[in-house]
């Protein structure tokens, strides 16, 4: 089992392998200070947070969702849990629009049904690459 | 008597931070922080099959340290938690 795995690894000899050149920050003192016991943390997939963050909080005040001069962030198809986050599912649907009244519509224009939520700048930002924009 | 060893060992990736490591495990997505014990245990695992018995000799020897009880139990709890995460598993569940 082992000398196959380390023939097909030369460079899987991680403890006499040079360190990377660091320095000690006080967080990294519980791995070097307990030499005497096996130490182990565990960092969880990317993924699995990646996935957690297209939840987002609707914005109530208009001027956070503004990204510049009449561009405003909406998100459709959003469903709120019972938290009072919204979930945009895998592939939000982002949309910049002209008036924060063609996001969340208009009771007084059958053009403007809205449908959408307005997000902050910074859920905007956060959601970027991982969105499919209808701008 | 059981025995443990490491699986998709191969597939880790390990960078050394001045004897402490991260190790990626790509079947996970998990990247996990080691001290220098902690790697010792799965490269010990990666060469041959072993006994908790046989880990803890083998650590002891290598860290000056006392094989006592306590140092076992550590051991075992540490083993346990390797199995959890999928980086070795016990010929009890997994006969080779």
């Amino acid at each position: 089992m082992s000398d196959k795995k380390m023939q097909g690894q030369p460079d899987q000899d991680p403890i006499n392998k040079p360190a990377h050149g660091a320095t000690q920050p006080i967080r990294r003192q519980l791995l070097k200070g307990t030499i005497t016991i096996p130490v182990i943390m565990t960092l969880h997939s990317g993924a699995a947070l990646a996935r957690t963050s297209n939840l987002v909080g609707r914005t109530e005040n208009p001027g956070d969702a503004k990204i510049e001069e009449g561009r405003y962030a909406c998100a459709y198809d959003a469903v709120e849990d019972s938290s009072g986050k919204y979930d945009l599912g895998d592939s939000p649907q982002l949309e910049l629009v002209e008036s924060p009244l063609d996001c969340i519509g208009d009771p007084d224009d059958p053009e403007k049904p809205g449908g959408g939520i307005l997000i902050s700048v910074s859920a905007y930002n956060s959601l970027q690459g991982r969105s499919f924009f209808t701008d | 008597m059981n025995h443990w060893y490491s699986v998709f060992f191969s597939s880790l990736r390990i960078e050394n931070w001045d004897q402490e490591y991260t190790v990626f495990q790509p079947a996970s997505g998990k990247t996990h922080f080691l001290n220098e014990m902690g790697l010792r245990i799965l490269l010990l695992l990666d060469q041959a099959p072993a006994t908790l018995d046989t880990v803890c000799i083998k650590l002891a020897e290598s860290f000056a340290v006392t094989n006592d009880d306590r140092f076992r139990q550590q051991i075992a709890v540490t083993l346990q938690r390797y199995e959890a995460l999928g980086l070795i598993v016990n010929t009890r569940n997994a006969p080779l």
